[in-house]
């Protein structure tokens, strides 16, 4: 099986749509291997770290792929069809389901020891972990457009040009969110700006 | 602060892998895999479907029985042709009318002299 899994490696994810509409399911296998960790690192940030709904979520986004793969359009980039379809998974569920909010001290427990401690950017001093809990916690208190843009812009590393066709607004507008972002970010991180410390 | 460093710094952050987020389990698409399996045999057997259809008409021609065949049927559609000739009168009628009829007004039905002619079988 492995050896037939590596076959679809070399289809570029626009390719493997192709093959998942002739219902070839390792073609499905490597999309998922593609992409679950990233939709599902997402999906956890949307839904404000609550895992099992992100689960869900991620679910529910790969069987809706496998029900109707005839829905991509394949004058599209796969990479930001998908987030599309993430994202107004989001909006659906942020509209239809109370999202609990998680509290700092749950946060915590979900950011642990596993930022790589050899990682430092020359100007700033900081500790990685304290930075990435901070970090996490001003995401959580964006709103969810916001949170989105800097989700796809910083995990995704997306264009901005991307990012307005997956938000479906002006390329505008995705600017405006990414500066008000880290605007905030850096009133809230100033500690770890080694000019003020 | 927002700078270059900045922007790898929360690249890396945010990084899946560093934020702790697993890579989910593959018992999460189950069910969607199954629709994918199912989807492909459904595509297999509307495939085979189609190919036997095909197959009933499928035709294996050959240059000289169908060159033969197509001779053959067209002298027989000249043999059998309508034939036209003229009756007394000179108006040019074909068989197949004079034989319906229709426009032999010695035989028509509305003639008198075949109309008095018919035995009624009534007599006082």
């Amino acid at each position: 099986m492995a050896e037939r899994k590596n076959r679809f490696t070399i289809y570029s994810d626009e390719e493997l749509m192709c093959l998942l509409c002739r219902g070839e399911v390792l073609a499905f296998d490597e999309l998922y291997d593609r992409y679950s960790q990233r939709l599902l690192a997402y999906f956890v940030r949307m839904l404000n770290f609550d895992r099992d709904l992100a689960k869900d979520a991620l679910q529910d986004l790969f069987l809706k792929i496998a029900e109707s793969p005839e829905k991509f359009d394949r004058t599209r980039s796969f990479k930001t069809w998908i987030f599309s379809v993430a994202s107004n998974r989001c909006k659906n569920f942020y509209r239809h389901q109370a999202i609990v909010l998680k509290s700092h001290n749950e946060l915590s427990v979900v950011l642990q020891e596993s930022f790589d401690p050899n990682f430092s950017a020359p100007a700033l001093r900081h500790d990685n972990r304290e930075f990435r809990k901070m970090l996490e916690e001003t995401l959580n208190d964006l709103p969810p457009e916001k949170k989105e843009a800097f989700i796809l812009k910083y995990q995704e590393e997306k264009s901005i040009a991307e990012i307005a066709e997956i938000q479906n607004c002006p390329e505008g507008s995705v600017k405006s969110r990414l500066h008000y972002t880290l605007k905030l970010l850096e009133e809230r991180l100033y500690m770890f700006n080694p000019v003020n410390s | 602060m927002i700078n270059k460093n900045l922007d790898e710094l929360l690249i890396a952050s945010m990084h899946p892998e560093n934020s702790e987020i697993e890579k989910p389990e593959a018992e999460l698409v189950v069910a969607a895999r199954q629709m994918i399996g199912l989807r492909k045999r459904q595509l297999t057997e509307r495939s085979n479907l189609l190919q036997n259809f095909m197959q009933f008409f499928k035709l294996d021609l050959r240059v000289y029985p169908v060159g033969i065949s197509v001779l053959l049927l067209f002298g027989l559609v000249l043999f059998l042709r309508e034939q036209h000739y003229s009756n007394h009168n000179g108006t040019v009628i074909s068989q197949a009318e004079s034989m319906l009829s229709l426009k032999n007004s010695t035989i028509s039905v509305n003639s008198n002299t075949m109309l008095t002619s018919t035995p009624t079988g009534l007599r006082n």
